[in-house]
C-alpha cells in the first residue's frame, strides 16, 4: 500500500486542501524564515512571546476540538468510541503545538509581549 | 487537465544525495559535536534524505521500456487508475484510453448525496484532469471486442488494434430486468436510486425527505446478482432511519430492508453486527426476497420468496437494479463460459493476477472482473497496481508477479456521523488497514475517513498514487 508513501500523502493533501495547501506551505516558510531571522539576530524564543503562543495555542485547541465534529456534519453525540476521543484529543493537542510553534517566533522578532533578548556574548572581557 | 498536470514532487526532486542512514551515522560517528544551525541543517537533509530513499523503493516497482500499444477500456476509476500508472512505469508505450464520458463521478459519494450530507457537484469532475499527458483519448464506446484479431471497434466505428488490452468497462445497471421498472422512474412514484448518478442521487434525497415527511412503508434491499458497492443499500436504510430519528418523525414510518439470501452482508462478523444494528433500531429484515416487479401507480412492490411471490405496498423504495456486464462484453467471447460468473457474463480473469483466463494479452480491472467481491473503488486501488504490474511482467517476458487478495473496502454508515471501517478479503477475513480501528465498531473516525478522506485519496489513486 502506498498510502503512506510521502508523495501520495502529498497528492491527498493537494486534493484535500487545494490552493489552501500552498497558501499552507507560504506560511510554514514565513515561519521557518522568523525562526532563521531569530536564530541569527540571537533573540530568545522563551519568556512572554512562549507565553502569549501557549495561551493562544489553548484557545485554538479548544476551538479545535469543538469545531471539529461540526465541520465533518457531525456532533459530539456521535463521539461513540473511544478512537473517537483520542482522536478529538490529538486535533485539539495539533492545534496547541502547531500554535506554538508558529506564533512564538512572529511574536520574538516583532517584539511582542515583551522586549528582547540581548545577545550575551561569553568572550566579553570582566569589568 | 493533462496538459496542466504538476509535476510530481519525485519529478522536481533533486538528485539524492545520500540515505536516511548515511546521514545519521555520518553526524553520530563523525567525531564533532554539532552546533545548533549545524543540528538543525543536518536534521532537515535526514528528512529530505527519507523521504527519497522512500521514492527509490516506489521506482523499483516494475518498469518496462517497451513501446508497444496498450488500449483501456473505460475511463472510470479503473481505467484512470491503470492509465496513470502505466503512463510512469510504461514512458515508451502507446498507451490509448477509451470512453465517451467527459465527466467522471466519484460513485462512493452517491449515498451521501441521497442522504442530504452532501450536494450533486461534489462528486462531479472530468475525466481530462486525471488523464496523463502521454495518453490518447478515444471519445467513443467501445462497440465490440475482438481478441482474437487483438482490436475494439469504438461506437464511432473506429478500429482499433492493440499489443495489450485492459479491460475497465463497469457494469450496466439493469433497471429494466425488474418488470414495470425504468431508469426514467426515478424520483417519482416513491422510486428512490442513488446508483444511476448523482442527479438520482440528488432526486432520491428529495424523495428520502417526502418520506421523513409523510411517513409510511419504506423498503430497502438489494438484488441478487453481483453488485458494486453491496454496503450502500445497507447504508441507504440506515441513513434513512437516522433522518427520521433526528427529525422526530421515526414512529411514522416502518422500515423493510429485503436480503436475497440468508445474510445481510457477506462477511461473518459484519453481517451479525449489521443484524443487530438492525434489530436495536427497529428495521425489519426480510431474507430471500429478491425484487422482482414494481407497479408504480398504486406503488406496489412484488418479491421473488422461496415461497412464491410477495406483494407488498410502499410509500418510499430504494430501488437497487440488477447488474450485469455492458453488451459489449456479453456479445464477444470474453465473458465466463460457465460458472457462477457466466450468467451475467462477467469478465473471465484469473482472480488473483487479473489476467483473462484464455487471452494472455487482456487484464481486467474494477467492477467488470467476473471474481468474487471486488465491485468498490477501494478494490480498484489494490486490483490497478497489480493488474499493471503482471502486464509488465508479461510484457517483459517475466513470471508474473503480482497478486490480488480480494481486498475490498465498504465504509458502512451507520449514521449521519458515525461509520464502521470494514475492509475484507476473498476469504472474508477482515483486514484493517488502521489497526487502531476497530472494524465493527461504529466510530466518528471511520465516519470522517468517509466523509473528508475517501474523496481526496480517490483523486490521488486517479492520479497513480495511492
Amino acid at each position: 500500500m502506498q498510502d503512506f508513501h510521502p508523495a501520495t500523502l502529498f497528492v491527498i493533501a493537494q486534493e484535500t486542501l487545494g490552493f489552501l495547501l500552498w497558501l499552507g506551505i507560504g506560511l510554514a516558510v514565513i515561519v521557518l524564515a522568523l525562526y532563521a531571522v531569530a536564530l541569527i539576530r540571537g533573540i530568545a524564543l522563551r519568556g512572554a512571546p512562549l507565553r502569549i503562543a501557549a495561551i493562544l495555542g489553548i484557545l485554538v485547541g479548544i476551538v479545535a476540538m469543538a469545531a471539529a465534529p461540526m465541520m465533518t456534519d457531525a456532533g459530539f453525540s456521535h463521539l461513540v468510541a473511544g478512537i473517537d476521543y483520542v482522536f478529538i484529543a490529538l486535533i485539539g493537542i495539533g492545534g496547541f503545538v502547531a500554535s506554538i510553534i508558529a506564533l512564538t517566533p512572529v511574536f520574538a522578532v516583532f517584539g511582542f509581549g515583551g522586549a528582547r533578548e540581548e545577545r550575551v556574548s561569553l568572550t566579553a572581557p570582566a569589568e | 487537465m493533462a496538459g496542466n498536470r504538476q509535476k510530481s514532487p519525485r519529478e522536481t526532486a533533486a538528485p539524492k544525495p545520500s540515505t536516511a542512514s548515511e546521514v545519521t551515522n555520518a553526524s553520530a560517528t563523525g567525531g564533532f559535536a554539532p552546533t545548533r544551525r549545524q543540528a538543525l541543517f543536518g536534521l532537515a537533509a535526514a528528512g529530505a534524505a527519507t523521504g527519497l530513499s522512500l521514492n527509490a523503493s516506489r521506482e523499483a516497482q516494475a518498469r518496462s521500456a517497451s513501446s508497444a500499444h496498450i488500449v483501456i477500456a473505460g475511463a472510470g476509476a479503473g481505467g484512470l487508475t491503470a492509465a496513470s500508472q502505466l503512463s510512469r512505469r510504461m514512458p515508451n508505450a502507446r498507451i490509448t484510453i477509451i470512453d465517451r464520458q467527459e465527466h467522471h463521478y466519484f460513485q462512493p459519494g452517491y449515498t451521501l448525496i441521497g442522504s442530504g450530507v452532501w450536494r450533486e457537484g461534489q462528486v462531479i469532475d472530468s475525466t481530462e484532469r486525471f488523464l496523463p499527458a502521454n495518453v490518447d483519448w478515444v471519445r467513443a464506446d467501445i462497440a465490440e471486442f475482438d481478441p482474437e484479431g487483438n482490436r475494439v471497434v469504438t461506437s464511432t466505428g473506429q478500429d482499433i488494434a492493440y499489443d495489450f488490452l485492459i479491460v475497465a468497462i463497469g457494469v450496466h445497471l439493469d433497471y429494466e430486468a425488474v418488470e414495470g421498472m425504468e431508469r426514467g422512474l426515478i424520483g417519482s412514484h416513491g422510486i428512490a436510486s442513488i446508483y444511476a448518478g448523482p442527479g438520482e442521487a440528488a432526486t432520491s434525497w428529495r424523495l428520502m425527505e417526502e418520506f421523513i415527511e409523510n411517513g409510511g412503508q419504506g423498503h430497502f434491499g438489494r438484488p441478487a446478482s453481483e453488485m458494486k458497492c453491496a454496503g450502500a443499500p445497507l447504508k441507504f436504510a440506515l441513513l434513512t432511519e437516522d433522518r427520521l430519528t433526528t427529525r422526530g418523525r421515526r414512529d411514522g414510518a416502518e422500515l423493510h430492508y429485503h436480503a436475497h439470501n440468508q445474510g445481510l452482508f457477506a462477511v461473518t462478523p459484519v453481517n451479525e453486527k449489521v443484524r443487530q444494528i438492525f434489530e436495536n433500531r427497529g428495521i425489519n429484515a426480510r431474507y430471500e426476497h429478491v425484487i422482482h416487479a414494481v407497479d408504480p401507480g398504486n406503488k406496489r412492490v412484488t418479491y421473488r420468496t422461496p415461497d412464491g411471490l410477495a406483494e407488498f405496498d410502499y410509500d418510499f423504495i430504494h430501488l437497487v437494479p440488477p447488474m450485469r456486464a455492458p453488451d459489449a462484453i456479453v456479445d464477444s467471447p470474453l465473458p465466463w463460459q460457465d460458472g457462477p460468473f457466466a450468467a451475467d457474463s462477467w469478465l473471465e480473469v484469473d482472480m488473483h493476477n487479473l489476467q483473462h483466463r484464455r487471452y494472455p494479452n487482456i487484464f481486467g480491472i474494477g467492477d467488470i472482473n467476473g471474481v468474487p467481491r471486488g465491485k468498490t473503488a477501494a478494490s480498484v486501488k489494490w486490483q490497478a497496481p497489480v493488474a499493471v504490474t503482471n502486464l509488465i511482467d508479461v510484457i517483459e517476458g517475466r513470471e508474473m508477479s503480482a497478486s490480488y487478495n480480494g481486498y475490498t473496502s465498504c465504509p458502512l454508515v451507520t449514521r449521519v456521523g458515525t461509520a464502521m471501517l470494514v475492509e475484507f478479503d476473498y476469504d472474508g477475513n477482515l483486514t484493517p488497514s488502521f489497526p487502531f480501528i476497530d472494524p465493527l465498531q461504529e466510530s466518528w473516525v471511520s465516519w470522517v475517513i468517509e466523509e473528508k478522506a475517501l474523496l481526496p485519496t480517490y483523486n490521488a489513486m486517479l492520479r497513480g498514487y495511492a
